[in-house]
């Protein structure tokens, strides 16, 4: 089966930060692919938040409220940590 | 002609700020508003505005607005336009408060007023004392702006055409601008969209330099459009390269730091900015900046092994301040730089940041161009704002804290005017279905199947040409180069081809729509900056190396053909005397 981000993923990962479209852009070219079926759920909710909270997220500086999204946020942390 | 058709009283394109803000001014006049935004309106640029916005409160130290204008057209290098200058700083103070009653959370004092810190360029009383005029919603000024302006825009009942690209303006034999033709992302789909006016808000072009400071979105759609419209773009060669981007990555690190105590420092250890700018040291203007960084690497006093950074110290400020006032700036320090600035400094270089140039307007958002009748004719029924606009109120250099006020304040400006403009214009002109037609061949174009260039790689080509040829350093010789180099890729993207063909979210396609706005707006850069033959603001010339207001102080107008003319920048402000030109001296 095919596990590569569909461009719909791939557009709505375009966000208003750079910073973001850094972490996005290294996870769905790097890491996106391993992701299980769940985990690929979770990715696509998400980008449902808003910019500010995700760079939170993804700095590190706070966790998101849905405790599913804590497993995705750690795995794009973790591809951008292994990519610098 | 077969294309699904909607009808609006105005059109606005680009849902950041400035566009959300003049939408809303026309919402709440009951006006039929459709605003079009290639990605979810919340996830526009503006979002990313860390340090604030500029407005002479006076909360912390004494200020008036007369300061802040000549701040203003000094920071510009007397290439702003002093009666929209003038029109900006006198609104300012009036628009932070619009906008905390509307919800924005500034950041207060413990007196309960609004907090105000220094940014570069600030200054009291006509260039004396550092002056602390930007005021903040903690280090996420942008966010809040954007999200209370989308809030109350839904309130207002604004239609908002969510993940549609904008593929080109519409207009009539008579040059009324008549709508757009966009494409519905997930469909595939292209609309006309028919409106009394349309305004272009789609923000700047950053995306044409390797290393830059902006979010993927920034390729300056509108202001390509508007250059294919047949309307020049105004002072395309000054683009600003923010001094204190985390090297080798370009993401911003706010001059807020440099604001709350924190310096530059070479190789050597020395604080090198004291050099440069004796008085205002690490908080001159960022040109004066930039180049100081620059030189400093180029003279071999860079830091890193491959000296090509410096460092930005901030260690001194303390573990409490560091945590309580730069926040976001650690993090950012720690996830892309792996630093904690708590403990080490932040290797920096300049990264392209700003686009001063633009869609040129007057200060009531109308787009202008040069006829035989008029120097400065307007456009009926077309509207910018934003950093895609040149209105101009940044001039050759824009200083920190003066984009947020310029969107909120023209994209008002540009709202009430286009709500006189409905009153006197209460039907739609008939629709010109050659331009039609001309914008839909745009999306033909990419249905050809055989092979070709890549879109990808020519993007990254344009991006590297621009970093090297049209960056912070130019002469002649680099500049002639540079447009040689970019006038070959443009002739390559004549054979570049899409390898996916299919409909539905098809990003390949509007990535290929966007590499032909970044083209034709490389060229205008590198073309203007060629033109140019003095150093003014960010436009920095090692052959010309004084500014030479006899024979420069003007502003450069690109045209699609090529060619390059000029117009006078309007010194005379609104209701004061004018600010001469005087050697700009930090």
């Amino acid at each position: 089966m095919n596990n590569l981000p569909s461009s719909k993923i791939y557009w709505r990962c375009r966000r208003g930060m750079a910073e973001l479209d850094m972490f996005f852009q290294g996870f769905l070219n790097n890491d996106y692919q391993r992701l299980s079926k769940t985990e690929r759920d979770d990715f696509e909710q998400l980008l449902t938040c808003h910019d500010n909270d995700l760079l939170e997220y993804l700095m590190g500086r706070t966790t998101p409220s849905e405790s599913n999204l804590i497993n995705v946020v750690t795995k794009i942390r973790q591809s951008a940590n292994s990519k610098t | 002609m077969n294309i699904e058709r909607r009808k609006f009283d105005t059109l606005v394109i680009g849902a950041g700020g400035g566009g959300l803000r003049a939408a809303l001014q026309m919402a709440q006049a009951e006006a039929k508003v459709a605003v079009v935004s290639k990605v979810f309106p919340t996830r526009s640029h503006t979002v990313a505005a860390q340090g604030g916005m500029n407005a002479a409160l006076a909360n912390v130290l004494p200020d008036n607005w007369h300061w802040h204008m000549y701040d203003t057209v000094k920071g510009s290098d007397y290439l702003g336009d002093q009666d929209a200058i003038e029109y900006m700083c006198r609104a300012a103070s009036h628009l932070v408060v619009e906008l905390e009653h509307a919800g924005v959370p500034f950041s207060r004092l413990d007196n309960g007023k609004i907090y105000q810190r220094a940014f570069g360029g600030q200054s009291q009383d006509f260039g004396g004392d550092q002056a602390a005029r930007t005021c903040a919603a903690a280090d996420r000024t942008g966010h809040a702006i954007l999200h209370t302006l989308y809030q109350q825009n839904i309130r207002s009942k604004t239609h908002f055409f969510d993940e549609y690209f904008s593929i080109d303006l519409v207009k009539d034999d008579e040059g009324y601008i008549l709508g757009a033709v966009v494409l519905n992302i997930e469909t595939g789909e292209p609309l006309l969209i028919e409106a009394k006016t349309t305004l272009i808000a789609t923000g700047g072009v950053g995306q044409l330099f390797r290393t830059n400071t902006n979010a993927r979105i920034n390729t300056g759609d509108g202001i390509a459009m508007t250059l294919r419209a047949g309307i020049p773009v105004q002072d395309m060669e000054f683009f600003q390269f923010h001094p204190t981007g985390i090297a080798g990555k370009g993401m911003l690190i706010t001059e807020g730091v440099r604001g709350e105590g924190g310096y530059l420092i070479n190789k050597d250890g020395e604080r090198f900015m004291e050099r440069y700018a004796p008085h205002a040291k690490d908080l001159a203007s960022r040109d004066v900046v930039s180049r100081a960084i620059a030189i400093e690497v180029r003279e071999g006093r860079g830091c890193g092994p491959e000296g090509d950074h410096v460092l930005l110290k901030l260690e001194h400020l303390g573990s409490d301040v560091i945590k309580k006032r730069l926040p976001g700036i650690r993090d950012m320090a720690m996830t892309f730089a792996h630093i904690d600035p708590i403990k080490e400094p932040i290797p920096v270089f300049p990264t392209a940041h700003y686009t001063m140039g633009g869609i040129p307007t007057n200060r009531y958002g109308q787009v202008v161009m040069p006829t035989e009748q008029s120097a400065e004719e307007t456009i009926p029924g077309l509207y910018a704002v934003g950093e895609c606009a040149c209105v101009s109120v940044h001039g050759a250099n824009r200083l920190g804290g003066n984009s947020l006020l310029d969107i909120v304040v023209f994209g008002r400006a540009a709202g009430n005017h286009i709500i006189d403009y409905l009153k006197e214009n209460r039907t739609h002109r008939p629709m010109n279905e050659s331009s039609v037609k001309a914008a839909l061949a745009r999306l033909e174009r990419w249905d050809k199947k055989d092979e070709g260039e890549n879109i990808d790689v020519l993007r990254q080509e344009l991006q590297r040409v621009m970093e090297d040829y049209c960056s912070v350093f130019r002469t002649e010789e680099i500049l002639a180069d540079g447009v040689k180099k970019v006038k070959a890729l443009i002739a390559r993207l004549d054979n570049a081809r899409l390898r996916d063909h299919s409909k539905v979210f098809n990003t390949a396609r509007i990535e290929a729509f966007e590499l032909e706005n970044l083209m034709v707006l490389g060229l205008a850069t590198v073309e203007s900056a060629l033109a140019r033959k003095e150093s003014r603001g960010a436009h920095s010339r090692i052959d010309y190396p004084d500014r030479d207001d006899k024979h420069w102080m003007k502003h450069s107008l690109y045209f699609e053909d090529g060619r390059v003319e000029y117009k006078p920048v309007r010194t005379k402000p609104l209701s004061v005397d004018s600010f001469p030109p005087k050697p700009r001296v930090y």
